[in-house]
């Protein structure tokens, strides 16, 4: 489990990171904010770009010649973890640009726009390449539509929560009603992904072994982390309901999920198993 | 050479004895956390009642010994992201290892558990077949060292006339899945691919 670590660090990080991207680009493109507060708003974008930057660094850690990780460039188009990581790496440097040219160069609208759109189709190929990465034909557990939809649910939840605390102040009140629906359908899917995923884990079997036999303490990571997102659930809507949003508030529940989403992250891996030995 | 090999493993003749993982150990100069060769010990029973109404134990236990298969369909080298892990021409699987980034996604992909993560080179090896001694007109050093004469090695095409084709075993992946070039002779007590009916006996030793 231990060698697995940096990467449940990076795909949370790069996952939370994406989902708050797309969501607010998609707010800036379709100019659902003030004009005042968009500049303002896109120079915050360096949370993602932070964010980002701190996956793709702990990705690193789990390599054994973390040196020789330019040579992941002779797998592109063969391999998905190629895919991924070039993907990855587009999708940081279009953030990072639209970032740049917003604090330094807010005149070139053009420019901004079209590194904007390519961080926002980035982030989905990457997610979907990360996915992909997983879903090995040998791999029983991970070869499943389950991996790929715990990776975008965990997104749009984590995504959502660190895209209202970017746009705190700034998005106005239907954008942040937006921000509220969506993060709400990403963590009741998230929780639905999750039954589902363990329904289906249950039926993975191979002559030596079971996902369940494989990760010591499987049913008590999976009730925490079923408990955490109830939690984070009901901290969320006690928000909504009562309308006092405050920052710290969104911030616990974030938290939350990241601890939920980071535990499910150690079982998706410590329930590695191929179809074999 | 350029034809496809691959192995024979007579799991009726195999007792366990592990020398041929041990001469691949030495030739190989291999620690004890790197095995190219590993001894699957399958083993399970149950009780069954006869016509008297007597409960008779009904046990067993066989050995599978596995190395690389240089499978026509590698998952090692399909998932590798530098083509480090890469099938030659000829049909070997080998590892550039000083191309290979040590990321072990070969690892989680291989359902055979050939590649093998080497701690200190910090980068992956595996089984090559002992493609040198092959080229010599040799065979691999494990085949050669088996006391039982239970693993034999050759161009698939030679192997399938004299052995057969069957490929699938208890605990062994279904062979449809990789395509590895190995032929099994099945011991009396095989448990078809994906059998419950045993568990593995010395999950510590592979």
């Amino acid at each position: 489990m231990a060698k697995d670590f940096p990467l449940v660090i990076f795909t949370l990080l790069q996952q939370m990171a994406t989902g708050g991207f797309i969501i607010l680009a998609l707010l800036l493109l379709t100019k659902a904010i003030d004009q005042n507060n968009r500049l303002q708003l896109s120079k915050r974008l360096l949370v993602i770009v932070i964010l980002s930057g701190l996956a793709l660094m702990t990705s690193t850690l789990h390599l054994g010649h973390p040196f020789r990780g330019p040579n992941v460039l002779f797998g592109l188009g063969r391999s998905w973890l190629s895919n991924e990581v070039i993907i990855t790496g587009l999708f940081f440097g279009s953030v990072a640009s639209y970032w740049l040219m917003s604090w330094r160069f807010p005149e070139w609208a053009n420019l901004k726009q079209l590194s904007l759109i390519v961080g926002l189709l980035s982030g989905l190929a990457g997610l979907s390449a990360m996915s992909l990465t997983y879903m090995i034909y040998t791999v029983p557990v991970w070869d499943t539509w389950h991996t790929a939809a715990s990776f975008f649910t965990t997104a749009l939840t984590a995504g959502a929560l660190l895209a209202l605390l970017i746009s705190q102040s700034l998005a106005g009140e239907k954008p942040t009603q937006f921000i509220h629906l969506v993060g709400l359908i990403g963590l009741i899917s998230c929780a639905l992904v999750m039954a589902m995923q363990a329904q289906y884990w249950g039926g993975v079997s191979s002559a030596v072994t079971t996902p369940v036999e494989q990760f010591p303490g499987y049913a008590s990571w999976m009730l925490t982390r079923a408990a955490l997102l109830l939690l984070a659930a009901l901290v969320w809507l006690a928000v909504l309901i009562t309308r006092k949003t405050s920052s710290f508030v969104i911030f616990l529940t974030l938290a939350l999920v990241l601890i939920a989403e980071g535990m499910g992250r150690v079982v998706f891996y410590g329930v590695h198993m191929t179809a074999g030995l | 050479m350029t034809q496809q090999h691959g192995f024979y493993i007579d799991t009726e003749k195999c007792t366990g004895c592990k020398t041929c993982e041990l001469a691949c150990k030495d030739y190989k100069d291999l620690g004890t956390a790197v095995n190219y060769r590993r001894i699957y010990e399958y083993t399970g029973g149950d009780w069954h009642q006869d016509a008297a109404g007597c409960w008779i134990p009904d046990i067993f236990s066989y050995y599978v010994s596995m190395a690389c298969n240089h499978c026509n369909n590698p998952a090692c080298a399909s998932v590798c992201p530098t083509g480090a892990m890469h099938k030659r021409d000829d049909g070997f699987v080998l590892v550039a290892e000083d191309i290979c980034i040590g990321c072990r996604h070969c690892e989680s992909a291989c359902p055979y558990g050939a590649p093998q993560y080497n701690a200190e080179k910090r980068n992956m090896t595996k089984c090559d077949g002992c493609y040198e001694r092959v080229g010599e007109g040799k065979q691999p050093i494990c085949v050669e060292s088996c006391p039982l004469r239970a693993i034999d090695f050759g161009p698939m095409d030679e192997l399938t006339e004299k052995y057969g084709y069957q490929r699938d075993i208890a605990p062994l992946p279904p062979s449809h899945l990789t395509q590895p070039n190995l032929i099994i002779r099945l011991n009396p007590n095989a448990k078809s691919t994906g059998s419950r009916a045993g568990k593995l006996a010395n999950p510590q030793e592979v």
